[in-house]
């Protein structure tokens, strides 16, 4: 019995001391208040040293934005930049709270629409939370903009917005073509959800110069639809940015598609589709050429 | 559980004043036309579409999900009230011999290691749950096999081992794998959204189909499962054959169904209920008025699924409760007070 209760001492004692050798919160004084792009206001470090980010569109933006070596952790799926595949995990879309938490982070970047679960349970452990969910070019050039601003890298995230909104205008003065084609871009087969108004992927076939054949808007996501509202609409072209492209010809009605008979289905990297990130610039050049290559060929000529 | 009065209650029941099997026959069809002519008819805009779309979209989108929303309903419907009368038990469902754990088990591992071949036209996942369920069915009668008999409580708990083993491993995957989370999660869910509905109707109509007909063939024996295997036994029957032949027929039913649609649950487990309400105990009524229902349940839940929340589609599960529940709690409710 005394055994017992010696026991129970010892790890009481073993309890308490790990609590107290434990990391300690900063005190205040060192914060300051900011908006983040939907107007939240959040307090954040005035110097931000250990960043986390939970998202892989976030750490994307945070190197673009020149903070990559203050980003002590990320997820498994973050897998953009190189640099950042190195960098310590703390868990997938399920967030791996302990090893968060062991990492000491001073801000974590996250998203609102995808992430707000893990979000509450990171304020909960009085870690500071900065949403970003750019909806569109421009709010990719204010994610980093804010992010330079955040975390003391104004002049190169400044650059790299610069740049992003650059290489945007001249696509825009390339696809000077009178036609738009009407265009049906797919992100998953299983669901098959498309690209909506309200959205990135949305600008980016405007852009583009294509006219999205879904416009009904799903809450600025991607929207789920059936495969007869395809057919229904009957796109001139079909943009696939997923894997599973296997049994396309398996559905019905595949090969009456307009935009198939026509040989225009066109198969992108997801990644330049997918992320509200600098990258999506890529997928809108490469989409650009495939509607519009008489554009891009008058110009090579 | 209360095992040995739910038949005697329900073999009491026979002599009171029920329907008779055809007319709940009759009605189902009529029912069911009714719902295909109105889920063929539902959907998304058409106007202004070619004519060759239009066809494309009736005839091989709309018509075959209903045909298949049917085959679902029947044979979830025969296999659960198989297993009912077989285990003697009202809450027996398709599932309880380890199918829909198999299937679920195989499928996901084929969406997880991104399987791509098609199987005599058939979609790899639904090929994978096909024979991941009827392998679980197998390993589940193998392992309550001793020394030539299977006895039935054995069967039962052997089932659940097996179906609580693979949900194990189905969870683990789950995580390991949240890259493909919405379309494992949806594929659990139910779902009757496929493009390629004609090819899953060809392979596993004539499996349901050929189901049926074995579970018809060993209906009498059915009945004689409900006094009781030892009576059964004294009766006439080969009790080790018509135990196997029905096990046979209700795997091959639920895996052909969780291949097509996911797991669907409720269907299998009320429907036989509402059956044996309807048209009382002898399963010579009860299977083919269970397939009727089950077709008609399933049909209409899936048009629900399909309309009520566009564009979303809802999980066809949750439609075949909420619509199936209440329609079973009053025939439970007025069978209670005659």
């Amino acid at each position: 019995m005394i055994k017992m209760w010696i026991a129970v001492a010892a790890a009481a004692a073993i309890g308490a001391a790990a609590f107290l050798a434990g990391p300690s919160f900063r005190p205040a004084g060192t914060t300051r208040e900011i908006r983040d792009l939907d107007g939240r206001s959040v307090v954040v470090p005035v110097h931000p040293r250990r960043i986390v980010s939970i998202v892989p569109s976030c750490t994307e933006l945070l190197f673009a934005a020149g903070a990559g070596d203050q980003v002590v952790g990320v997820t498994t799926f973050c897998e953009y930049p190189a640099e950042a595949v190195s960098r310590p995990k703390v868990g997938s879309i399920f967030l791996h709270i302990e090893a968060l938490r062991a990492l000491d982070p001073d801000l974590v970047v996250s998203s609102h629409d995808l992430a707000a679960p893990s979000n509450e349970k990171v304020r909960g452990l009085g870690v500071p939370v900065l949403c970003l969910d750019p909806k569109n070019f421009a709010d990719i050039a204010s994610a980093l903009r804010l992010l330079g601003e955040v975390t003391g890298h104004r002049e190169t995230a400044e650059r790299a917005a610069a740049a992003l909104q650059k290489r945007i205008s001249k696509i825009a003065s390339r696809v000077r073509c009178p036609r738009r084609p009407t265009v049906y871009m797919e992100a998953s087969s299983q669901p098959i959800i498309a690209a909506a108004p309200g959205m990135t992927a949305d600008e980016v076939i405007r852009l583009a110069g294509g006219a999205n054949v879904i416009t009904e808007s799903h809450a600025g996501k991607w929207r789920p639809i059936s495969w007869e509202t395809v057919l229904a609409r009957d796109p001139e072209v079909i943009v696939l940015v997923h894997e599973y492209g296997s049994s396309l010809e398996a559905r019905a009605g595949w090969d009456r598609l307009n935009a198939v008979r026509e040989g225009r289905v066109h198969r992108f990297d997801k990644s330049h589709f997918l992320y509200p990130t600098p990258r999506l610039a890529i997928g809108l050049e490469r989409l650009a050429e495939a509607l519009h290559p008489e554009c891009f060929d008058a110009k090579a000529r | 559980m209360d095992w040995n009065g739910w038949p005697k209650r329900f073999i009491r029941n026979a002599s009171m004043r029920r329907l008779g099997s055809g007319r709940v026959l009759a009605a189902a069809a009529g029912i069911w036309a009714a719902v295909a002519v109105v889920s063929v008819m539902a959907g998304a805009d058409l106007s202004g579409v070619s004519p060759e779309i239009r066809k494309e979209v009736l005839w091989n989108l709309r018509l075959p999900r209903v045909l298949l929303a049917a085959l679902v309903g029947a044979a979830l419907s025969t296999a659960g009230a198989v297993f009912q009368g077989l285990f003697r038990n009202p809450l027996a469902d398709p599932f309880v011999i380890g199918v829909s754990g198999g299937a679920a088990l195989a499928a996901v591992l084929s969406i997880v290691l991104g399987a791509s071949a098609t199987v005599l036209g058939l979609a790899p996942v639904a090929a994978a749950a096909f024979v991941g369920g009827l392998l679980a069915a197998g390993v589940v009668y193998r392992l309550a096999r001793v020394r030539g008999r299977v006895p039935l409580p054995t069967l039962l708990l052997a089932g659940f081992a097996v179906g609580a083993l693979a949900s194990a491993f189905l969870s683990v995957l789950l995580v390991a794998a949240s890259r493909s989370w919405s379309e494992i999660v949806l594929w659990l869910m139910g779902s009757l959204a496929h493009t390629d509905a004609w090819s899953r109707l060809r392979i596993m109509g004539p499996a349901v189909v050929l189901a049926m007909g074995l579970a018809a063939i060993y209906a009498r024996d059915l009945n004689m499962f409900l006094l009781g295997e030892e009576s059964a036994r004294h009766l006439g029957v080969e009790v080790e054959r018509a135990k196997r032949m029905l096990l046979v027929a209700g795997a091959v039913a639920t895996a052909a169904a969780v291949a097509v649609g996911g797991i669907i649950g409720f269907v299998g487990l009320v429907v036989p209920n509402l059956a044996r309400a309807l048209v009382g105990p002898d399963h010579r009524d009860v299977l083919p008025v269970s397939a009727a229902a089950g077709a008609v349940l399933v049909s209409l839940a899936d048009l629900g699924a399909r309309c009520a929340a566009p564009p979303l589609e809802l999980p066809i599960g949750a439609i075949t409760a909420l619509a199936g529940a209440p329609f079973f709690l009053w025939v439970l409710r007025r069978k209670a007070r005659s």
